[in-house]
């Protein structure tokens, strides 16, 4: 025990003495180990030989296992073919505060993680993104996911997570009763009759946290959107739109079908309370993504989890899922170690071992070349997706995001009227947008 | 050196104090200094450079917030309620507890209990006896008027947040209040018992007025917690339903870290919260110091 100690004590000090290395050497283009760091200062020719990464993954903490194991083999592969000698750094915790702190101060991490709709436009205009368009693994992306990570037209980074999302739905409710995943409104409706005529509530709700009653809202103002009026968002952005817009064209009619069918007492009820609930058959729907399908299975083993698109009105081309990716890797444009963490962006997307990672990870497929057995609820996502039922995850500036969340929940609660809800969130967007500016 | 020290007593004093003033320097007074400075600017705790924007940030947060100032009005109304609740029931439990013979040390540690517990930590189970506990109980007995939205509704979130935040801080109070009332001298009790006076004169006559110190103590801590409040309304409400718990702490929160990562005009929130609790307890505490007497 105490050897270990040792060890693991002087393995610190070794990572603290490279990463000083690293950050000393500003002229050479890679960090040198401890032992050779005398030889960087005049010789620009030296090849690095060996080379620490480190890299913060917010949101993606819980996969530490499977990043240790495709960093070994990314280690290895790098010194069959460059004979460089690959260490790495997990960095633990992984906070998307403390990231945006070591962005500040100088001092990133060579590879990190972030949410490309949510913090990408604020980091790109920091200039912590780097251009990875002329990158090997770009030409690989799946055409509707490279456009989510593609910011003022350049490729910032690799898609990790996605996901088209909606709603879920308890299958053994609905094979019980005959029912069908509605695509039009009116059809959602005869669900929720015969569904409450049988003593089954159709929705959860899980309403205390202010996410789930906004992203119901979320996902009803996106299909109008979406179908409706395509050049809202263009226009939302250069502050010349509103949401009155999308209210005139019924946005609220999905949104009373659900609040009016649910759970009781919904906000005094946590997301965690919510999904349990919902793992136990409490109510048939529940209006979230797959993000939690984990927690889901968790607390329920045996649930039958399907993914359902919400309808918004009676036409079944507006019945569309949200096409997101919610974590993007990417390198530090100002990092010592850029090749390399390129090397490994690259290599996340390998032809040979890229599937094997993905479906470790339980992601869904993002490049052309993953072969990824997928879950029975990516399979519906992907059928949407497919037949043309899905529109991009778009960014929502961060304080109309949260006036979506709260907005939505006063709305429930019986405190604000549609126009208030409307009129906040018209008034937070065109603040976001001026303070972009 | 003896000599030094004798001329200069205010040398020893410092010496004594040096190891806390030292983390108190480097923990509190340079980052309040470095708050100072970016509560001027637009930085946006993200990016290299920033601008000034002189007083810009706290004309704003006056003029055209109108989120930040409704929860200034929320938060004074929190402090009005939690001040008067808290040190009420905390002197009540003080004196119920001292006139304790022999359960005086289980009551008086049942009492403090609460307070002991993680803030966040506790606010989360009365988030299950509110979600669950209370509407069961309304449900299978006949304590009906259990039955209320206790946080799905704004007016009955407030009454949640001051019994969890009563509940929380009574206990503390009430050991104060407990040690100046076993100093309260027996003799002047006595003396007063003598001459005729009732129980309620006694208090209101000889016990107050010798538990002054106290009283000042106890409205200066709940003044200056009360006003910082934030765990109990993150735990409980997240500040909902909608915005309508939102208390200026959480305000501030939100304003930096979840909005537009307006870091610069938070910490001009947060400078503002600064001048006001250090206002009023300055006030508070000269008013009361003048009303103190020695036996």
């Amino acid at each position: 025990m105490k050897k270990r100690m040792a060890v693991m004590s002087s393995l610190v000090l070794a990572a603290g003495l490279v990463s000083a290395c690293g950050g000393g050497t500003s002229n050479n283009d890679s960090s040198n180990a401890g032992g050779s760091a005398s030889a960087s200062g005049g010789s620009e020719a030296a090849k690095p030989q060996k080379v620490e990464l480190s890299l913060m993954l917010t949101g993606l903490g819980r996969f530490k296992e499977q990043f240790d194991q495709y960093l070994t083999q990314f280690a290895a592969k790098e010194k069959a073919e460059k004979g460089i000698d690959v260490t790495y750094n997990l960095e633990l915790p992984s906070d998307g505060n403390l990231l945006k702190t070591r962005l500040a101060s100088g001092d990133a991490p060579d590879i990190f993680s972030f949410h490309a709709a949510f913090d990408g436009p604020t980091f790109e205009k920091g200039g912590y993104l780097p251009d990875l368009s002329n990158e090997p693994f770009v030409g690989k992306l799946i055409d509707t996911i490279r456009n989510v990570v593609t910011i003022n037209g350049k490729v910032v980074g690799v898609p990790m997570e996605s996901f088209s999302w909606s709603y879920l739905y308890n299958k053994d409710i609905f094979d019980k009763y005959g029912l069908k995943v509605p695509t039009t409104l009116s059809e959602m409706k005869q669900v929720v009759e015969t569904l409450k005529s049988n003593k089954v509530t159709p929705f959860m709700l899980a309403y205390k946290d202010a996410n789930f009653p906004g992203w119901l809202t979320q996902l009803s103002f996106e299909a109008v959107a979406a179908k409706q009026v395509p050049d809202w968002w263009d226009r939302m952005n250069k502050g010349e739109a509103s949401f009155s817009e999308l209210k005139d064209k019924g946005m609220f009619d999905i949104i009373d079908l659900v609040n009016a069918n649910g759970t009781k007492r919904p906000l005094e009820v946590g997301a965690d309370d919510g999904l349990a609930k919902f793992a136990n058959g409490e109510a048939a729907m529940l209006v979230t993504g797959t993000w939690y399908a984990d927690s889901i299975l968790k607390a329920n083993p045996n649930f039958k989890l399907g993914l359902g698109a919400l309808p918004v009105n009676d036409d079944p081309n507006s019945t569309m899922v949200n096409l997101a990716v919610s974590t993007t890797l990417t390198v530090y444009p100002e990092s010592p170690n850029k090749a390399v963490a390129t090397d490994f962006l690259n290599y996340l997307l390998d032809d040979q071992d890229s599937s094997a990672f993905f479906e470790s990870l339980k992601f869904n497929k993002v490049a052309k070349n993953q072969q990824i057995e997928a879950f029975p609820w990516t399979d519906e996502g992907n059928k949407y997706v497919e037949a043309g039922h899905s529109y991009l995850d778009q960014s929502i500036p961060q304080s109309a995001n949260e006036a979506l969340g709260k907005m939505s929940q006063s709305y429930f609660a019986g405190d604000t009227t549609q126009d208030q809800l409307v009129a906040e969130l018209d008034k937070q967007w065109k603040k976001s947008i001026e303070i972009q500016k | 050196m003896y000599r030094t020290l004798r001329a200069k007593p205010w040398l020893s004093l410092l010496a004594f104090t040096a190891p806390a003033l030292l983390f108190y320097a480097v923990f509190l007074l340079i980052p309040t200094i470095g708050g100072i400075f970016y509560s001027f600017t637009d930085w946006n705790g993200l990016f290299r450079n920033y601008h000034f924007v002189g007083f810009g940030n706290y004309v704003e947060a006056f003029t055209s917030d109108s989120r930040f100032v409704y929860s200034l009005f929320y938060t004074l109304k929190y402090v009005v309620a939690i001040v008067i609740l808290q040190n009420v029931i905390g002197l009540l439990l003080a004196v119920l507890v001292e006139s304790r013979m022999r359960t005086k040390s289980l009551f008086r540690t049942l009492f403090f209990l609460p307070n002991m517990f993680s803030v966040y930590i506790s606010t989360l189970m009365w988030t299950f006896i509110f979600s669950t506990v209370l509407p069961q109980l309304a449900e299978k007995t006949f304590l009906h008027f259990l039955d209320q939205p206790w946080l799905g509704s704004s007016s009955m979130a407030f009454v949640s947040i001051l019994l969890v935040s009563v509940w929380q801080g009574a206990g503390y109070l009430m050991v104060i209040y407990i040690a100046a009332l076993q100093g309260v001298p027996q003799d002047l009790q006595e003396a007063a018992t003598i001459d005729g006076a009732t129980p309620f004169r006694r208090f209101i006559h000889i016990v107050l007025p010798m538990i002054m110190p106290a009283i000042t103590v106890c409205l200066f801590l709940t003044l200056n917690g009360s006003f910082k409040i934030f765990e109990v309304v993150y735990a409980l409400t997240g500040g909902g339903p909608g915005y309508s718990t939102e208390v200026i702490a959480f305000n501030i929160y939100q304003e930096g870290f979840a909005r537009d990562l307006r870091y610069g005009y938070a910490t001009a929130k947060a400078m503002i919260l600064f001048v006001i609790i250090l206002i009023i307890t300055v006030t508070q505490v000269s008013v009361l110091k003048k009303r103190e007497v020695e036996a």
